[in-house]
């Protein structure tokens, strides 16, 4: 028996595999009453409130912070798309998918640091813009960014979950819509920020170690590596070609660019920052972002071998490149075990994120929106309330989803526009001098400008142009100022949801000496 | 084939660590706020020390982070020339990829917040 596979002759057959629809409902029901199972062990031990179900005591470990954090940023769309840019852009396709994603988490960092020490009561990002700059404007457009960024998540995994299902089992897009969202809300409902951070530890093994067990087998049925490489080695050097400018062209810059944005406005990392202990974040950050490289990376591999299969893009039918993981594996005569851990990668990181966002949502509507509106409900008002978010967020996941308008075009354009609050949330974080009147101009001025540059010209240039509004617009426009915010008075406001009566409120039209001068 | 059964029993030897570890570590938090709220007569929805984020060096926590985050970059682009150069590095991605259980696993047990 030979340790490595050797090349042969005869070029890999491929022919489909012809698994029932039950099978693939087994799987996700399956996996779906697996983690309502522990979703309910978590409920049991660990919630009794409101504060609980969307901070988990702020007692994340290591262990469960490192895998939660790999595991939310682990998109079901990321596992297929690292497959389909390699098909597409051979190694230089997989390098710009995968290191602006591992270094977006990483980024996180200072972030992450510098705000917990600054608030280290904090539940949300919008609560943090709302006590910076004391300001409605500015703390609503916050609301819509993060609020809209979270249900874009949840309809972006959707369709990672409709593809592979639609691929490999044939099922209904409906049907597996209904489904993913009825099974993920369910056991969101029950445990907050605890379950969703346990599940997603989970998941994160669900969805590297049979990623390998299946990326190994796939080398193994193909005639291993060096075939492989000798078969794509001949379609051309452009395949091997890491540098090749028309992939950073094409998507790699937008995308690299785009990503920051998304982990900076995704409140999915925020309520774990302030969820878990402080000295863990910044290794919790490295070491999430580290070692979620190898995960995309290693699917990735996927894209090499079908474009050593010989798929060509007209095989992938309407899915297109994305498509291409899930057919590799379900024509090349692989045993009905290792297509179903395959199918288990792709539904596990979509259930992950999505409780994730789910979990985030809940601590909005709390934080932000109940507790602002009703100041003093009752705890046990305020649990069911902050529970109830997650249905309905569920339903509204569902009304686009089914409505028949095209929600990878909207994903794609709240992607964009998040990336307006980049530098705006980077500036409130860590420069005192930063205003609302800048935060609030840079933002409206940065879509008025990127956005139409992005319809007409490119998304690149879309991108540039926004950012580099944003940045012009803050800074000037803060210079331009003389407030200074005191972070100690973010550390001094007392937690929400806490047990302990919050400060008295300043009376109407009593502005407090030391408050900056709002727009 | 003998990689492919070499990555199983790996992968399974790893799986076990990481669920058992995690198991550990859920038990250990149980038992942490079981004992915070006996102490405090409170239901569990007490923060865990705030002197920890108060006491937090923001600056030194930072320190070094930007050189790990390049780090990361070049260990990534490294290992992509590497899978365009040479069919054996192909191999070292599924390595990783279970590398990744490793790391969880390990992060459980060095936690330096852990009191038990």
């Amino acid at each position: 028996m030979q340790l490595f596979d050797m090349p042969t002759a005869s070029a890999v057959i491929l022919h489909a595999s012809h698994l029932s629809r039950g099978l693939g409902i087994a799987l996700m029901c399956g996996l779906g009453l697996f983690m309502l199972g522990i979703a309910q062990a978590v409920r049991c031990n660990l919630v009794r409130t409101t504060h609980d179900f969307i901070i988990a005591h702020r007692r994340i470990s290591l262990g469960f912070g490192v895998g939660s954090v790999i595991s939310v940023w682990t998109w079901s769309m990321a596992v297929m798309l690292s497959s389909a840019e390699a098909f597409t852009w051979g190694t230089s396709g997989l390098m710009w998918f995968v290191v602006p994603n591992g270094l977006a988490v990483v980024a996180l960092v200072p972030f992450a640091v510098y705000m917990r020490k600054r608030m280290p009561r904090g539940y949300t990002l919008i609560q943090f813009v709302r006590q910076r700059f004391q300001n409605e404007l500015a703390t609503m457009v916050m609301f819509l960014g993060v609020a809209f960024l979270l249900l874009s998540t949840v309809f972006i995994n959707l369709f990672g979950v409709v593809l592979v299902t639609g691929v490999i089992f044939g099922l209904n897009k409906t049907l597996v819509l209904l489904l993913t969202l009825a099974i993920v809300m369910l056991y969101s409902y029950f445990g907050g920020l605890w379950t969703s951070t346990i599940t997603a530890t989970l998941a994160a093994l669900l969805v590297s170690t049979p990623a390998a067990v299946v990326v190994l087998y796939v080398l193994y049925k193909v005639g291993g590596p060096h075939a492989v490489f000798s078969r794509v080695d001949r379609l051309g050097s452009r395949q091997f070609d890491l540098w090749r400018g028309d992939t950073a062209a094409q998507f790699g810059l937008s995308l690299g660019l785009g990503l920051i944005a998304v982990t900076i406005c995704d409140q999915s990392f925020w309520q774990r920052i302030w969820g878990m202990r402080p000295q863990n974040l910044a290794r919790t950050f490295v070491w999430a972002g580290w070692w979620f490289y190898p995960i995309p990376l290693c699917l990735g591999l996927l894209g090499l071998v079908a474009l050593g299969a010989g798929v060509q893009p007209s095989d992938l039918g309407s899915f297109g490149a994305g498509g291409v993981g899930p057919y590799l594996v379900s024509h090349l005569g692989l045993p009905a075990v290792v297509i179903c851990l395959y199918v288990l990668t792709v539904v596990t990181a979509c259930y992950s994120a999505m409780d994730g966002a789910f979990s985030a949502i809940s601590s909005l509507v709390a934080v932000d929106i109940i507790k602002r509106v009703v100041p003093d409900i009752s705890e046990k008002k305020l649990f069911r309330l902050t529970k109830l978010s997650i249905p309905v967020a569920g339903l509204i996941g569902t009304v686009v989803v089914n409505s028949g308008i095209d929600y990878v075009s909207l994903v794609n354009f709240v992607f964009f526009v998040d990336i307006a609050f980049v530098v705006p949330v980077a500036l409130a974080i860590f420069w005192p001098r930063y205003s609302s009147s800048a935060f609030i101009a840079a933002l409206i001025l940065a879509e008025a400008i990127g956005i139409p540059i992005r319809q007409e010209v490119s998304g690149l240039w879309g991108i540039i142009a926004c950012l580099g509004t944003s940045t012009i617009v803050s800074v000037g426009v803060s210079l331009l100022s003389r407030e200074r915010f005191d972070f100690g008075r973010l550390a001094e406001a007392t937690s929400e949801l806490s047990a302990v009566d919050p400060p008295p409120r300043p009376e109407p039209g009593v502005v407090p000496t030391d408050a900056p001068q709002t727009a | 084939m003998v990689i492919f059964v070499i990555g199983v029993v790996v992968a399974i030897l790893v799986a076990t660590a990481y669920i058992g570890l995690g198991t550990v570590d859920f038990l250990r938090i149980r038992m942490e706020l079981r004992q915070t709220a006996a102490r405090t007569g409170q239901a569990t929805g007490e923060d865990g020390p705030m002197e920890d984020a108060e006491a937090l060096d923001a600056g030194r926590e930072t320190v070094g982070f930007a050189w790990r985050a390049v780090g990361g970059v070049v260990a990534s682009v490294g290992l992509l020339y590497a899978v365009s150069h040479l069919w054996w590095s192909w191999y070292a991605l599924p390595a990783l990829a279970l590398g990744t259980g490793v790391a969880v696993s390990v992060a459980f047990v060095i936690d330096p917040t852990r009191t038990s």
